[in-house]
């Protein structure tokens, strides 16, 4: 086995918290917040709660918060809660009920501020402007 | 160590691994077994339980079958415990059958039997 890999297994339920994991596998049931570099949840696998984390690859069911540098959605995926997300792989049959929100640039800020944002808005007035100038 | 015939079980139990720099905190219940390498700061139910070399665990151990090598504070109710030399145990212990190897640090007060509710 893997040296600095959890496993919990498909018969396993934990309630709590885990901290200071490298990588971990899912195959039971987790009630948890976890910060982790690698998180795979397997098919059998159900995990609840918020996740920071490198790499995700979801198999099984998931609900709760997600923030993370690459997901993996296999095709047994059930995802629902928030995913904020640097690059994302769904496969087909892939369920995803959540608000999914990209986030390149930095994975520890939930929105993106979005700097097109300003000029649109500034636009938006002079338009409003103008048509009442011509009323 | 575990009995090899619990892979040939109906149940595909995959064991429980909880590694080295893993610190959890809260219950575990398991119907498979559990080999416990970090730090668990909580309650563990299982079949088997192997709490290693450098392992800690504070909270109360139900099990089938235990093995313990690492640190452990909190009570015990198991069939079958061996507690090996690098062990330090404190706490309640409830068993059937119990083996302590020599060098093991051992603080505790020992109950016969498993479900057995009376206390000698």
């Amino acid at each position: 086995m893997d040296k600095s890999k959890a496993i919990i297994g498909a018969d396993a339920k934990f309630v709590g918290t885990i901290s200071n994991v490298k990588s971990i596998e899912i195959e039971g049931v987790v009630e948890a917040d976890l910060k982790a570099e690698k998180l795979s949840i397997a098919a059998s696998g159900k995990f609840v709660g918020a996740v920071n984390c490198d790499l995700v690859v979801i198999g099984g069911s998931y609900d709760g918060m997600m923030r993370a540098g690459s997901i993996w959605a296999t095709q047994t995926a059930q995802i629902a809660g928030e995913i904020h997300y640097q690059s994302l792989q769904m496969d087909r049959g892939a369920a995803l009920n959540c608000r999914v929100v990209h986030n390149w640039e930095d994975p520890a800020t939930a929105e993106v501020p979005a700097k097109g944002a300003a000029p649109a808005e500034e636009a938006a007035p002079d338009e409003v402007e103008t048509t009442g100038d011509a009323q | 160590m575990f009995e090899k015939s619990k892979k040939d079980g109906s149940s595909e139990a995959t064991a429980s691994l909880i590694d080295a720099d893993t610190r959890i905190t809260g219950s575990v219940i398991s119907s498979g077994d559990i080999v416990l390498a970090g730090n668990v700061d909580g309650d563990i139910k299982c079949k088997s339980l192997f709490v290693e070399d450098n392992a800690t665990l504070k909270g109360s151990i139900n099990t089938v079958e235990a093995i313990i090598a690492g640190n452990v504070t909190g009570d015990v109710v198991s069939d079958r415990i061996q507690i090996r030399s690098t062990a330090r145990f404190d706490g309640d212990l409830k068993c059937a059958g119990i083996e302590v190897e020599a060098g093991a640090k051992v603080s505790a007060r020992f109950n016969k039997g498993k479900k057995s509710k009376s206390k000698n």
